[in-house]
């Protein structure tokens, strides 16, 4: 008779005589190993996280230091980059993907709908001045965070997304050129660090 | 009192309880994924998943990718209630004065 292997129990492939006690354990490690762990999430965090505060770097220094017009130019450039890699990188990870959680799910919307918002915030920023935008651009992709920090109870993206509000605040109150350096900040606190402390417990967790 | 023979028998095999235990807590998963998590061989999944299948229990959608042949299966309206049903008779039968 074939056997196969739940956790630490051999139980019968087909075997129909078993107990109530039996099925509830069946249950439990099922709906146990379909929980998978947080994963290396890591990549989309760490790439919109450096991009964006290499992007606004740059922009701060042709702004303030070379003082040219042209001083938004690496937005474009750097952001188009990003969706690049970011697709490309979605794709060969949906080829390696067995399985559908309605986790995964929720986050996939979540992030979808801050992407369509700040695409929006972009665009009026575009047609009322940048220095309106950047204060709602930062609150809502604290929001992302927020939701994903508190859905796989990750604190450093909780932490990360209250520093976001708070940078978005601070914005509200200054020029654009230091919009700048406060957008640099956020994305150090909600995107850089939690990216890099994630990508470690991943590697613990894996070890 | 209820009896183990109250349970519905099409959940009332391991094999079949696990892979509809797992299918009710994801979107979908894949043929390989369910033999992974259920250490079982291709061949007898196979014919659970098609009994399933064959009950309403389950959908399963054929293609292919990268030209090899995928199944992806999810757990029906039908599936779900069942899943309820055995589950509340599980207990009923666990804990009788409940």
């Amino acid at each position: 008779m074939q056997c196969i292997y739940f956790n630490s129990t051999y139980i019968m492939e087909t075997q129909e005589n078993f107990n109530g006690q039996d099925s509830l354990k069946i249950i439990n490690e099922m709906i146990g190993t379909a929980k998978h762990s947080i994963g290396d999430k890591s990549f989309h965090y760490l790439l919109w996280g450096w991009l964006v505060l290499i992007a606004s770097v740059l922009d701060y220094y042709l702004l303030t230091i070379r003082q040219t017009q042209y001083h938004w130019l690496p937005w474009p450039i750097l952001m188009g980059t990003g969706g690049i890699l970011a697709f490309v990188f979605l794709m060969f990870q949906k080829r390696k993907e067995t399985v559908k959680t309605y986790f995964e799910t929720f986050l996939g919307y979540t992030w979808t709908s801050v992407i369509i918002a700040l695409f929006l915030t972009a665009f009026i920023g575009s047609r009322f001045g940048s220095e309106a935008a950047y204060p709602v651009i930062m609150i809502v992709y604290g929001m992302g965070l927020f939701v994903s920090g508190m859905s796989f109870r990750f604190t450093p993206l909780v932490i990360g997304s209250i520093c976001c509000w708070c940078c978005a605040l601070a914005a509200s109150f200054v020029t654009y050129d230091n919009q700048l350096i406060l957008l640099g900040l956020s994305v150090l606190s909600g995107y850089i660090i939690p990216g890099h402390i994630l990508k470690i417990q991943f590697k613990h967790e894996t070890a | 009192m209820r009896q183990l023979s109250d349970l519905d028998p099409l959940l009332h095999s391991q094999l079949r309880l696990a892979v509809v235990s797992i299918l009710i807590s994801v979107v979908e998963a894949e043929f390989t994924f369910l033999k992974e998590k259920t250490g079982s061989t291709a061949g007898n999944l196979s014919v659970q998943l098609e009994k399933l299948s064959s009950e309403g229990y389950i959908s399963m959608e054929k293609s292919f990718r990268n030209k090899r042949p995928l199944t992806t299966c999810r757990i029906t309206p039908k599936g779900i209630v069942q899943f309820e049903r055995y589950v509340q008779a599980l207990q009923a039968y666990i804990q009788p004065g409940q």
